[in-house]
């Protein structure tokens, strides 16, 4: 028998309890602040479990009349939260005899437990965690303005807690929310390998987010290591022993750089040259090899670096994949060139004080008698063109006027195409008399 | 929306108490918003979608190969691009279901996509030829959601596309029963002459071929003649298909499946074989077509381009007929050359349309029945009863996998 279990549904399901947890630890630590500053007790982790305790027993008895099935999740409830507050006492030394009913978070272990049952229909998933993200990020806006108001965000212990329940909250959202949209779309149903690239997709944005989150946290003086290792929680130092285990050939190649240029790059500056007959100083002590050689540390990222960007640009360019399926048809996918659009270009900046230059004979005229504004050789108003050409006839600038306005009344009145012999020989007159004005002009 | 106006806050706030976790968490909080609502925003952006087909016609039973392209000419990739494409109801595609569409008549092919960024995904598909007609992909509705959001951006984009379905067409046996249906007209006037049209000798003309001189009456008359011709025309047929299968008044718009596409394959067939025989054949029907009207015209031709013009007006034929099959042959009395032979192919008892025909040919129009189905038999005898000459249609066992078309005369 198949199991109905997927890596999908895992991951919904650890991302559904771990959403609850976050929000609820952030409320763990309001408590624990306002009453009276006390050591935080519980982190995300155990709310998390309680979420899937709670989503477990939902789903597993969804079936049972309703009357059953609240007895059941009251009675998870409060088991857990009483098994919580004996876990509390145990790891703060207090002795398992005597369990303190009042530990607000050991109560707050059952509400992870409830809140976990909401998720409980897999179909509801997305309504449930875009309700979640939507009025969550207004409960997370709420209490850091809370923080930073009651000085919280003062306390090194509570503001990195905070931030990375703040954060887990917002990344486990997300995914439950991608992973519900995934069954909402019926992605599967038309095409299995868009499922595959949808989680995959969800999940690098998803780690982005968490990644941004890390410079952030640098900016808010929250110790990193101590923000991952919640976030992580116990996978933390199995991610840090994979890392160092797959830099570890890095580090072996920068240390044979730093041998090979050791020598070169540490050779004295003020090592005197011995002249004839003077007494040689004294050698430098020799170097031990396999010694301190310096911080190389950037060149391993560097090598780390490059290698991701040839690897990245590689499976870019030369992708071409092909994908034969009996229902779907075969499917070609191919890189298509990369083209970034037009650049915003600068605003093309127009030099004062110079006039531009007609393109037609109508506008040669035009702009031949706006030149001419203040003279004597100017049209008045109500003269048409040829009379105007007839008054200035005997001026010096009369016969040029005469043939601009007849290149006007033909190509703006009567309509004729000019030719562009005759375009270009009306412009060369509009320059000849705006010239002659601006001469006359300066005397 | 609450999610941004509380991040902004949130960046104020922190400005306004110097708190940088305020500012940070603020930045978070935008971030979310922007992510939830990037992809509607600019999935459609840069992306080009695309259809082919390999061919616009196929015989029923082929395959004709659907290529669907999406590009994807940004950085943000697409992880779920849905496409509709509207096509013409009753098209098959091979491994695909329909979904309803909201044009009627219309179906949609869906398609779901996931593209990276500058990225270009070829599908091939392949449509099942596998019922006579014409289909039309009309426009493409474009379909992108986002990530983690609930919305949806939808773009309509036309994409017109038409192939065609057209019948099967066999090789025809008993042809004589047909060789003897046209043949050489005499036609009343002309410019060209017929060669086999002789007509007598006339008197020498300078310019003269000298092929053309009759040597023997020459040197019997003992002056120069000439061979003399009748002007001719090519010889012409035009099919006159009845498309109602169904007896009782046309307009019921009843048919009968099998019967309608056994007479297009029959049609098909006959008008193939007669055009390599190097008839001109035409094709009228008392059918609807794409094209406005009552009934399909297509003048006789000889061209081989000519059965495919055939072809195409079956494949666009109603299954239900326009108007009285005896009305078309009035029609076609009327509008074709007497010199055209006509014939005439039913699948319905032959009597009411008998006496049109029997006034055609009285006219000196050559037509001839050609009777299919149940009914054929029958329209024979009453077709010889009244002096027409007529033949029955067989496609055995079927129109499907019929080898050949068999005509009985």
């Amino acid at each position: 028998m198949r199991s109905s279990w997927s890596a999908e549904a895992i991951l919904q399901t650890v991302a559904a309890a771990t959403l609850e947890a976050a929000w609820i630890t952030l409320a763990a630590l309001t408590l624990a602040w306002f009453g009276g500053g006390a050591e935080i007790e519980l982190g995300i982790a155990p709310f998390a479990v309680a979420g899937v305790i709670g989503l477990v027993v939902a789903r597993r008895l969804a079936r049972w009349p309703r009357e059953r099935y609240a007895f059941a999740l009251t009675g998870s409830v409060i088991g857990v939260a009483i098994l919580g507050a004996w876990l509390i006492q145990v790891v703060q030394g207090g002795g398992a005899a005597f369990i303190e009913p009042a530990n607000a978070t050991a109560w707050l272990l059952g509400l992870a437990v409830y809140r976990g049952s909401v998720h409980g229909d897999p179909d509801d998933e997305a309504y449930v965690a875009a309700w979640m993200l939507s009025r969550g990020l207004v409960g997370v806006t709420i209490f850091w303005a809370v923080a930073a108001l009651s000085g919280m965000t003062g306390a090194p212990e509570y503001a990195t807690a905070a931030f990375t329940a703040t954060l887990v909250f917002v990344a486990a959202a997300l995914l439950s929310m991608g992973l519900a949209r995934l069954a909402e779309l019926e992605v599967e149903a038309t095409d299995r390998a868009a499922r595959r690239r949808w989680v995959g997709l969800l999940l690098a944005v998803t780690t982005l987010l968490v990644l941004i989150g890390i410079p952030l946290s640098v900016v808010l003086d929250i110790p990193t290591w101590d923000m991952l290792g919640t976030i992580l929680g116990p996978l933390a130092p199995l991610v840090v022993a994979l890392f160092v285990f797959m830099a570890r050939p890095i580090f072996a190649l920068a240390d044979w750089l730093a041998e090979l240029v050791g020598p070169i790059s540490r050779q004295p500056d003020g090592v005197p040259i011995p002249t004839p007959g003077a007494s040689l100083p004294p050698l430098p002590p020799p170097v031990p090899s396999g010694g301190d050689v310096g911080d190389l540390t950037w060149l391993a990222w560097l090598v780390l670096g490059a290698v991701a960007v040839v690897l990245l640009l590689s499976a870019f360019l030369f992708q071409q994949r092909v994908r034969r399926d009996a229902a779907s048809g075969d499917e070609v996918r191919e890189a298509e060139p990369i083209s970034l659009g037009r650049l915003p270009r600068l605003p093309r900046l127009a030099l004062p004080g110079r006039p531009s230059a007609p393109t037609s004979a109508v506008q040669a005229y035009r702009m031949a008698l706006m030149s001419l504004i203040g003279r004597p050789e100017a049209r008045l108003a109500g003269e048409t063109p040829r009379e105007h050409a007839r008054r200035v006839r005997g001026a010096e600038i009369g016969a040029r006027i005469g043939r601009l306005a007849v290149d006007y009344q033909l190509a703006a009145l009567a309509g004729r195409r000019l030719s562009s012999a005759e375009e270009r020989r009306a412009i060369a007159r509009w320059r000849l008399i705006s010239d002659w004005a601006r001469r006359v002009r300066r005397g | 929306m609450i999610g941004a106006a509380g991040g902004l806050g949130l960046i104020v706030l922190g400005s306004l108490l110097f708190s940088p976790a305020l500012i940070g968490v603020g930045a978070i909080v935008e971030l979310v918003w922007l992510l939830r609502s990037l992809w509607t925003r600019y999935g459609l952006r840069g992306v080009s979608y695309e259809r082919r087909l390999d061919r616009t016609r196929a015989t029923i039973g082929e395959e004709i190969g659907l290529e669907l392209v999406v590009r994807n000419r940004k950085l943000l990739p697409l992880p779920w691009l849905s496409v509709d494409d509207l096509v013409t109801s009753g098209a098959s595609v091979v491994g695909r279901d329909f979904e309803p569409s909201v044009l009627p008549g219309f179906v949609a092919l869906r398609t779901t996509w996931t593209l990276g960024w500058f990225e270009r995904v070829t599908r091939r598909l392949r449509i099942e030829a596998d019922r006579r007609g014409v289909y039309d992909f009309r426009e493409a509705h474009l379909q992108v959601a986002d990530l983690f959001g609930r919305e949806k951006d939808v773009e309509e984009r036309p994409l017109p596309l038409r192939y065609r379905v057209v019948p099967r067409h066999v090789p025809v046996t008993g042809l004589d029963v047909l060789s003897a249906i046209p043949g050489p007209a005499l036609a009343k006037g002309g410019l060209f002459e017929e060669p086999t049209l002789f007509a007598g000798v006339r008197p020498y003309q300078a310019g003269d071929p000298r092929r053309r001189i009759h040597w023997k009456a020459t040197a019997r008359l003992g002056q120069p003649v000439s061979r003399r011709f009748d002007p001719g025309h090519d010889r012409e047929l035009l099919i006159a298909l009845d498309v109602q299968t169904v007896s009782g008044p046309f307009w019921l718009m009843q048919y009968e499946d099998e019967l309608s596409e056994g007479l297009c394959t029959a049609a098909m067939s006959l008008a193939r074989s007669l055009i390599a025989d190097g008839f001109a054949c035409g094709l009228a029907a008392n059918g609807y077509s794409a094209v406005p009207g009552r009934g399909v015209f297509l003048a006789p031709g000889g061209a081989p381009a000519q059965v495919a013009r055939i072809a195409d007006e079956l494949a666009g034929l109603s299954r239900w007929p326009s108007m009285p099959f005896a009305n078309l042959l009035d029609r076609l009395g009327r509008r074709v050359p007497r010199s055209t032979a006509i014939l005439a192919l039913t699948s319905r008892p032959a009597r009411e349309v008998l006496p049109v025909l029997r006034r055609l040919q009285r006219t000196g129009r050559r037509v001839r029945l050609a009777g299919l189905g149940p009914h054929g038999p029958q329209g024979l005898t009453d077709a010889r009863t009244m002096g027409i000459t007529a033949a029955v249609v067989r496609l055995a066992p079927d129109w499907r996998t019929a080898r050949a078309l068999e005509l009985v005369g």
